[in-house]
């Protein structure tokens, strides 16, 4: 639930190769927590393999940060709703991608009602953090002299 | 009454198949070494702060429980 919501955050305030930089470590550090061994079959021999292969979720953070970073002039404008709404849409996406990752290897494709439930909630609650972690990033950006927010001038106005 | 645009440019065909306004928007200024320092700097910030939440949720039980979702 963090690891959305920073990476949301970096591909909003950061230029394009530092968001892209930013989803690779998320994405590694990700992987890395969250790895799982499993025996394929219930009554294999076999070697222990990965549930999600490392290297997956750099993959799904780079798209994900590619297509948040879009928003970016917006967010310069001062709309920290974005970042929000965001934070929400990515953790869904990212729980959602890897419940299909691990349904796909394990042979069949289960959509219990629980799993609604286990990723509508982590979204709900990463937008709740989503606000306290733009402010405190807000704060850090201004104590480093960083523009997150750029003032609109008269030739944006008039394209309005 | 819409102003007449030099066709004769390509930059301005553009600019009309775009429907865009054909004022010279001021160009902002190319960011200077000083600039990519700071954007360095908070970069190297946001990534500290994902390490911290990495070091919080594996070694904090109270916030263990947010390990499944990330």
């Amino acid at each position: 639930m963090v690891f959305p919501v920073i990476l949301a955050y970096g591909a909003l305030a950061l230029p394009f190769p530092g968001a892209l930089a930013l989803a690779f470590c998320n994405g590694l550090l990700w992987d890395a927590l969250t790895v799982q061994f499993i025996r394929p079959g219930a009554y294999a021999q076999g070697p222990m393999m990965e549930e999600v292969a490392l290297g997956w979720s750099v993959v799904l953070f780079g798209v994900l940060a590619v297509l948040v970073h879009g928003l970016r002039p917006l967010f310069l404008r001062g709309r920290w709703d974005l970042h929000c709404l965001a934070s929400g849409v990515c953790t869904v996406v990212i729980l959602a991608a890897q419940y299909l990752m691990i349904t796909f290897r394990l042979g069949g494709l289960i959509f219990p009602k629980t799993l609604w439930v286990r990723m509508l909630l982590p979204g709900f609650f990463a937008m709740l953090l989503s606000v306290p972690v733009y402010f405190a990033f807000y704060f850090l950006a201004d104590a480093l002299d960083y523009t997150v927010k750029v003032e609109v001038d008269d030739h944006d106005k008039r394209r309005r | 009454m819409t102003p007449a645009v030099d066709l004769s440019k390509l930059e301005n065909v553009f600019v009309v198949l775009g429907n865009r306004s054909t004022t010279r928007r001021p160009r902002r200024p190319a960011p200077s070494p000083r600039d990519d320092m700071k954007t360095l700097a908070f970069f190297g910030v946001v990534l500290a702060v994902d390490l911290l939440a990495v070091v919080f949720q594996s070694y904090c039980p109270p916030l263990a429980v947010f390990r499944g979702a990330g």
